[in-house]
């Protein structure tokens, strides 16, 4: 009887070798394999392409946010005047109604809260004589414009400094209720 | 010759498997997975197939190749493509085999059926003497027998199969036996 040959390891490689060698991956694998990833790629592409036009938009409104505030930062302080009409013209002689009524409505309320004020108190403003019209502007930016008739009246009752010109620094007296009394000329320099 | 000696291992570190599969990680570039696909792709198929059947072993292959796109973000730098690869492929496998197995009995069942289809195999030639022999391993024994054959170290066997490496050795002892056995009986028979 003889003995069973005893294949060597090297033996065993070589017949899994072969072996191997006569069962290969059929094609339709490495097909499928090589589609999927082309899909990936397409997946990949227009998710990158969402991506960065996610990324461009909220840049451009990270830049559009902070040009806003940045302009708003830089907005010149708003600054008003308030202009008052002294005049002893009938108010419903001036130009407008609505405008009328609205002055006159703002005037008696500010009279109103006038009264709480000194009952003689002045004011200091400089003169600035526009044609037909006087123009006293104070330190408060606040600019009463002395009709023609009020000067008159208050020039008839010696009220007002008659040499008064443009440009003169005046004091103005009102009475309790803010109705002006007198103007005159003032030595006081007015530091707005 | 030093310099030629690293120049050789520059140029053979910039085409290995690893090399190429990190490119393609941050690529996805269809060429590097073609390249891949060629340097392994019938080794991987081989050991499906060697642990399953044509259909498992192709369904299995073509899974584990786009498990490999889905997740190439997670492939190491410190670990090597081929097992890997390997990893990936037998536990889709064993979690493939545990669904039949909760389905038709038994695992052995599964591949005994196998080795009954291979049976009507002809036996005139060693190959085919083999491919009995390999087939009739259990599975554990198959498993690492195959692996080994693949080129893998006892750890990485180790790594691949979630064991220990005394246990490998075991198996590849016990495989390497029965084969030996097998093929020398065979041989024997076919003298006589």
């Amino acid at each position: 009887m003889t003995e069973p040959k005893d294949p060597s390891e090297d033996t065993l490689s070589v017949l899994y070798s072969k072996r191997k060698s006569e069962h290969r991956a059929p094609t339709t694998i490495k097909r499928k394999v090589l589609k999927a990833q082309l899909t990936e790629n397409t997946h990949t592409a227009i998710f990158n392409r969402i991506s960065y036009v996610a990324v461009a938009a909220s840049t451009l409104l990270l830049v559009g946010v902070i040009l806003l505030r940045q302009e708003q930062l830089n907005m010149p302080e708003l600054t008003y005047q308030t202009v008052e009409i002294h005049s002893l013209k009938p108010s419903n002689e001036l130009s407008s109604a609505s405008i009328r009524n609205r002055y006159a409505q703002n005037y008696k309320t500010y009279l109103e809260h006038q009264k709480a004020f000194a009952q003689h108190h002045q004011k200091h403003a400089t003169l600035t004589v526009t044609g037909k019209f006087w123009e006293l502007k104070t330190c408060d930016d606040e600019i009463m414009q002395i009709s023609e008739e009020l000067i008159v009246a208050l020039n008839k009752i010696q009220r007002i400094d008659s040499k008064l010109s443009s440009g003169d620094i005046v004091q103005i007296a009102f009475d309790q209720s803010g109705m002006i009394l007198g103007i005159q000329g003032s030595s006081v320099h007015l530091n707005c | 010759m030093s310099f030629a000696l690293t120049l050789k291992t520059f140029i053979a570190g910039r085409h290995s498997n690893e090399t190429v599969m990190l490119r393609y990680a941050e690529s996805g570039d269809k060429a590097l997975l073609t390249r891949l696909y060629t340097a392994c792709g019938d080794d991987l198929y081989h050991f499906v197939l060697t642990l399953s059947d044509p259909t498992l072993a192709q369904d299995i292959s073509q899974k584990t190749w786009l498990k490999v796109i889905e997740k190439k973000h997670l492939f190491r730098d410190s670990g090597k493509f081929k097992a890997w690869l390997f990893t990936l492929a037998r536990n889709q496998l064993v979690d493939e085999l545990r669904q039949h197995k909760n389905h038709s009995g038994d695992i052995d069942t599964l591949i005994d059926n196998k080795k009954t289809l291979d049976t009507c195999m002809s036996r005139a030639d060693i190959g085919s003497r083999f491919d009995q022999a390999l087939l009739s391993l259990p599975f554990e024994q198959r498993e690492a027998f195959c692996l080994q054959q693949e080129g893998f170290s006892l750890s990485d066997i180790a790594k691949i199969t979630h064991c220990g490496t005394e246990t490998i050795k075991s198996r590849l002892r016990y495989g390497k036996q029965t084969l030996s056995k097998q093929l020398a009986t065979d041989l024997e028979i076919s003298h006589d």
